[in-house]
């Protein structure tokens, strides 16, 4: 695809989430998301270039360039050439640099049978992402096997909206009560000592959804719960040993409001909740913690919470005073008030669902992926990605103690489940008989 | 396949060690295998990247050691030859400056505009320092910083025939040289500036060239200022 000619460029306001993500973008804290997706057989990396540029012809939102106004940033249509698409050359979750991505805010990737989709969480949140890589994917296989696919149209899915909604100013209403969204508390923060800079501790687990099922039926919880809830008991052990804290561990869950809105949008429209244990000066069993976890966060994702959040997150975008303040005061503001609420999070584990695909591309599909980058004050996240009765949980760390993701896995494997552990440690270092276990030690 | 006897988990490549806890791992036999083949089929490898970061991080460290020795050699040589005249303290803060921009060209991924005005901003700033600690002639404000206007002005002008279709995204460029042409002329009459030739200068060279592609580019332009000015 080569530079196009268009009258007027178009543009649009980012959402309110997306406001965050240019101020706090660094090579340390990417704000970059990947979701990747394994075939069956090894990636053509030119096949995969014109897929991407098939698609993203059609897919305005990651078309997308960042421009910095005088009062705000701005989307506006990107008519540069479109990105190469290149093996895997960095490490999961780099910064994107735009002006060497020729200012495109996502970036394809592929490695042996995987291909990894990184987007700058300005553009979309996890969901946008994914139909977006389902849509390269199938475009991939249609010429791929040309012949198999012949009776598929070289064209989007139908039922993909190309919806440029923003949803949150849609949907928010002033709150009679504000403070019920956020109460600011410190929380406990994960520390230690970490991998050189740039780089990150990858670890995936496999597990079998009919495994989780059962377990989470004698708990009484459901997947998303038990997951977090074991998450927040490996904390509670391996990096509070067990020991009783004034602050409370708490885990960040994103949550997905476009079933609660009925929106369509392609653009962010997520609010973030919060499940938080306090131990106390006792020893709690993981089974205890679970149940405590799971009705913490049962609350917060109740629907007058999630209104109550939507409502204060955009108050402060919609304040008539605020708006017409230059941006780079706001930026300085909107940073401030970043670093000073990082100290109220221990972690983040997002779910990025069950992912559907179309019954015809089904049989070169393997496993899908979610995978976080790290953001201050948070230096281990997970995400739950599930396909085909496979969740795989990828935990993604600039630490170079394992411990917690070992607990985590430990407590599953000891309840029966069959559990797959892959990393990101290289093969050929493997290769030359290099034992370390951890990517800071090579 | 191997098994972490530990953990109870199985590795989905063959590592000597558990990545978990490091424990050393066990072979899996058949029939184990093949039941961990069907529930998962295959992991996802992941390439060598350490070789292109060490060296990397080598480049950068690289260049900070010789910015440092430099100046070091600077400060020796001053404080042997010239020990009355702290000029090292002027390579020093170029040096810094030096340094500082091309951490921020290499690193910093704002756009070429964006990076220009940067750009021309901290050297003016520089530059009027330099004048301010040596002596307070004036110099800077009186020439040397309109002549950073003017090269502002000429790199606008190559930027927009570099890419014309795109003419439009250095307005904001041109309204900052603008801004800072017009400060030149109150640095006159503010005493700052011995004389008013070169202020005058920036001002009637950049005051054109902003009338030249308002007019000229009405359509585009206004959209430009539309989009970058919106509340």
């Amino acid at each position: 695809m080569e530079k196009r000619n268009r009258k007027a460029l178009a543009w649009s306001k980012l959402d309110n989430t997306a406001i965050l993500f240019p101020v706090i973008a660094s090579s340390q804290m990417s704000s970059v998301y990947r979701e990747s997706v394994l075939l069956t057989e090894d990636i053509d990396g030119e096949l995969l270039k014109k897929a991407q540029d098939a698609v993203l012809e059609q897919f305005i939102t990651f078309r997308m360039r960042l421009k910095m106004g005088f009062f705000w940033y701005y989307f506006e249509e990107n008519d540069r050439k479109f990105p190469e698409v290149h093996e895997e050359s960095d490490f999961p979750g780099a910064y994107i640099n735009k002006s060497r991505n020729n200012y495109y805010l996502f970036r394809l990737t592929y490695y042996k049978k995987r291909i990894n989709l990184e987007v700058f969480h300005a553009l979309t949140d996890g969901y946008g992402g994914l139909v977006f890589l389902k849509e390269i994917v199938y475009e991939y296989l249609r010429l791929r096997y040309p012949e198999e696919y012949k009776d598929e149209k070289h064209k989007l899915s139908p039922g993909v909206f190309m919806d440029q909604e923003d949803s949150y100013i849609k949907n928010y209403r002033k709150a009679a009560s504000l403070d019920r969204a956020y109460t600011p508390t410190k929380a406990v923060i994960i520390k230690g000592e970490k991998v050189p800079a740039g780089e990150l501790n990858v670890i995936h687990g496999y597990l079998k959804v009919p495994e989780l099922k059962t377990l989470c039926k004698e708990l009484d919880v459901t997947i998303n719960q038990l997951l977090v809830g074991v998450y927040v008991y490996s904390i509670y052990k391996e990096y509070l040993k067990g020991m009783s804290s004034k602050l409370p561990i708490c885990c960040c869950i994103p949550a997905d409001l476009r079933a609660r809105y009925e929106s369509t949008t392609m653009k962010n429209f997520f609010v973030v909740t919060q499940a938080r244990f306090t131990p106390e000066d006792r020893e709690y069993t993981p089974e205890e913690v679970i149940k405590l976890v799971a009705e913490a966060h049962k609350k917060e994702v109740e629907p007058d919470n999630l209104d109550a959040i939507l409502s204060y997150n955009v108050s402060n975008e919609q304040n008539i005073f605020l708006r017409p303040i230059p941006i780079f005061i706001k930026n300085i503001a909107i940073y401030s008030v970043y670093h000073a609420t990082s100290t109220t999070a221990t972690t983040t584990m997002t779910n990025v669902g069950k992912v559907e695909v179309r019954e015809p591309y089904k049989k070169y599909i393997q496993h899908f992926y979610g995978m976080l980058s790290m953001s201050k004050g948070q230096n281990i996240k997970g995400a739950i990605c599930t396909y085909n009765d496979t969740a795989v949980v990828t935990f993604s760390s600039c630490l170079t103690d394992v411990s917690i993701q070992k607990r985590f896995f430990q407590y599953l494997a000891s309840k029966g489940l069959n559990v797959m552990i892959e990393n990101n440690e290289a093969e050929e270092v493997t290769d030359k008989g290099d034992t370390d276990g951890t990517l800071s030690e090579v | 396949m191997v098994r972490c006897p530990k953990c109870n988990v199985v590795l989905s490549r063959d590592r000597a060690v558990c990545p978990l806890c490091s424990c050393v791992t066990e072979e899996m036999n058949k029939e184990e295998q093949d039941k961990f083949s069907g529930l998962f089929d295959e992991g996802a490898p992941y390439p060598d990247l350490m070789k292109k970061h060490r060296a990397l991080r080598f480049v950068m460290k690289l260049l900070l050691f010789l910015f440092v020795v430099s100046e070091i050699i600077m400060i020796i040589i001053n404080v042997n030859v010239t020990p009355d005249i702290a000029w090292s303290a002027i390579t020093g803060a170029a040096l810094l400056y030096g340094y500082m921009s091309l951490l921020y060209w290499i690193k910093t991924d704002a756009g070429f505009a964006a990076k220009v005005g940067q750009q021309l901003l901290l050297t003016s700033i520089l530059l009027y320092l330099i004048d301010r600690y040596s002596g307070n002639w004036g110099w800077a404000v009186t020439y040397a910083i309109p002549g950073v206007i003017l090269f502002g002005d000429a790199t606008v002008s190559i930027l927009i025939a570099l890419h014309r279709k795109s003419w439009y995204t250095y307005i904001l460029l041109l309204l900052m040289i603008g801004v800072m042409s017009v400060a030149e002329i109150g640095f006159y009459f503010a005493g700052w500036a011995r004389n008013i030739i070169m202020p005058l200068i920036c001002v009637i060279v950049t005051g054109l060239y902003i009338l030249g592609a308002l007019l000229f580019g009405s359509n585009s332009a206004l959209r430009e200022l539309k989009r970058r000015f919106h509340i």
